[in-house]
């Protein structure tokens, strides 16, 4: 395919021969990734359909509807207007990516509609009948399983657990040369009520073979390219992490069905862990014999570097290693950024939520002169492991004016945030920088 | 319009419809149009904007800011991983030209709320 390519240049071959080249340049299978789209439709009639403008959610599922709010700057944030959820900030149409901003995660579990959206590819349709959704373990293990959503239900104990659920890039925009991907601030994280099965009590009914080391899974989205015989994305864990009480096949959240955007009717929930080992829209969990090595897994995604690089210089993969626990993280969430408080006011009370991942929060700290002086916020205690920490704290200024308010957290390890994101690397994984919100005291 | 252009649009529309599901409507006058005017004025850019966007959107592309060398290992990752066909010499030179000057390093992630607010009032 890239042979003709290669030796003709696009550019050329377009002239002689738009639609080889269109084979060519995008790689496009015929068939199955069109899926059916062109039968009985000319390819004249494809031409007068574009017109002008490519759809802007090109990607978007049906009965979703994203509204940019501001137009035409790229520096002003696009505001999702859709049913089910509040107005998060869109990263991106497509794949489709909203980002909560931090003062709409206030709550200390994270209703549904305040839960962040992250795609790697294109979602599949809501399925018509939940309870007839199958799973598949199979692999290392002694009897692969066939399951439906039902059949779940009734075998295994349910178990309801607060959990945090964070993409591994959240943070990335901080990092200095910029890293790719999506530019996220704080807001890839969620904290809210999971109910499902437990990972483990599945893969017990399956019967782990001793050769079991890893796990490898799927869902039902298809990858952006349109190749039908590539995952969206397809990361794993090691099995100690799989058997975890924590990590979970959810089936509802919040008491109720998954929003179909964030993975209804099946996913997993791999908590501390970055969102991507948590598998939308589940099919299947294959047990290996090895490290996973599917889409997402190898080269420099979701992976930090183990020996410092020097910002902005070409990665060597043989240095990376595969990120695990998110780092600790500490948000501000009572108040927003850019809010101008009333006039007079000196005493500031602040609250908001801190995570570390694997591990729990040991101090929040909060600062309202850039990190000069600090004060100990009250941190409140996990409603079990791997749910995120509320904490409070007062703050007062001295006189009217601009002010930032500057949290960081430190975790059970000792580690705490930096002032600029740390261990650079080009896909911007494991940044932790402080939260800091502007405000203005009129006189 | 050029025929190859008219060939690279054509391509492009297939593109979407290969990503599968029903596209939400929304009236116009909220949405920004998906189409090469929404990246930067630059040689080659009508090319570079349907090569990047026959998968993904243009805000990420938009979102990002890199140099020359940093752009050459993003398209290398798209083509590794993501099913983009290789770009060789000069049709790689000029997508690189274009989102190297496009889409630079950009500056720090902090920006303070009140700036704007300052000079419109």
């Amino acid at each position: 395919m890239a042979k003709g390519w290669k030796e003709r240049g696009f550019f050329e071959l377009y002239q002689d021969d738009p639609e080889r080249a269109d084979a060519l340049v995008f790689g496009r299978r015929t068939g199955a990734s069109r899926r059916g789209f062109l039968q009985g439709t000319g390819l004249a009639a494809m031409g007068a359909m574009v017109g002008g403008a490519i759809p802007f959610s090109g990607n978007m599922p049906s009965g979703l509807i994203p509204a940019a709010m501001a137009q035409g700057s790229a520096a002003a944030p696009k505001i999702l207007k859709m049913d089910g959820k509040a107005e998060l900030v869109i990263l991106g149409d497509k794949p489709f990516v909203a980002e909560t901003p931090e003062h709409l995660l206030n709550d200390d579990i994270t209703p549904n509609d305040k839960i962040f959206i992250r795609n790697n590819g294109t979602p599949p349709d809501a399925a018509g009948n939940p309870d007839s959704w199958e799973l598949t373990v199979d692999g290392e293990v002694n009897k692969a399983l066939k399951l439906t959503l039902g059949e779940l239900k009734q075998k295994f104990k349910p178990v309801t657990y607060a959990l945090q659920m964070e993409c591994g890039g959240n943070g990335r925009s901080f990092f200095e040369p910029k890293a790719s991907g999506n530019q996220w601030t704080n807001g890839a994280i969620s904290n809210a009520r999971w109910t499902g099965v437990r990972l483990k009590d599945v893969l017990e009914a399956a019967g782990l073979k001793s050769s079991a080391v890893y796990t490898g899974h799927y869902g039902r989205d298809s990858h952006l390219s349109g190749d039908p015989n590539k995952p969206a994305i397809s990361r794993g864990m090691p099995i100690a992490k799989a058997m975890e009480e924590h990590t979970i096949i959810a089936y509802a959240v919040n008491g109720g069905p998954i929003p179909q955007i964030n993975g209804a009717p099946l996913r997993l929930i791999v908590p501390g862990w970055p969102g991507s080992t948590s598998q939308k829209w589940l099919s299947r969990i294959w047990i290996r014999d090895k490290e996973h090595d599917g889409q997402g897994m190898t080269g420099t995604s979701y992976r930090v570097p183990i020996k410092p690089m020097i910002p902005g210089s070409k990665a060597d993969p043989k240095n990376f290693r595969i990120l695990e626990s998110m780092p600790v993280r500490s948000i501000i969430t009572n108040i927003a950024n850019g809010t101008e408080l009333k006039a007079g006011t000196r005493a500031i009370a602040l609250r908001g939520h801190a995570w570390a991942g694997e591990h729990s929060v040991a101090e929040v700290h909060v600062s309202g002169d850039y990190g000069q002086t600090w004060r100990k916020a009250k941190v409140a205690k996990a409603a079990n492991k791997y749910a995120w920490q509320t904490w409070n704290a007062d703050l007062t200024v001295p006189s009217e004016g601009y002010y930032e308010f500057w949290v960081r957290a430190i975790d059970s390890t000792g580690r705490g945030q930096s002032h600029a994101a740390a261990n650079w690397n080009p896909q911007g994984y494991g940044g932790n920088v402080m939260h800091r919100i502007a405000v203005l005291i009129p006189a | 319009m050029t025929r190859w252009f008219a060939a690279v649009v054509l391509a492009a529309s297939l593109a979407v419809a290969a990503g599968g599901a029903v596209f939400a409507q929304s009236s116009s006058a909220e949405r920004e149009p998906e189409e090469p005017t929404v990246f930067p004025e630059g040689e080659n850019r009508d090319e570079v904007f349907y090569v990047c966007t026959a998968c993904h959107g243009s805000d990420l592309v938009r979102a990002q800011g890199h140099s020359r060398e940093r752009w050459a290992e993003v398209l290398g990752i798209m083509v590794e991983k993501h099913n983009m066909a290789p770009l060789e010499g000069e049709d790689l030179d000029k997508t690189l030209d274009y989102l190297a000057k496009a889409f630079p390093p950009k500056g720090r992630g902090y920006t303070n709320p009140f700036l704007n607010r300052s000079t419109a009032k």
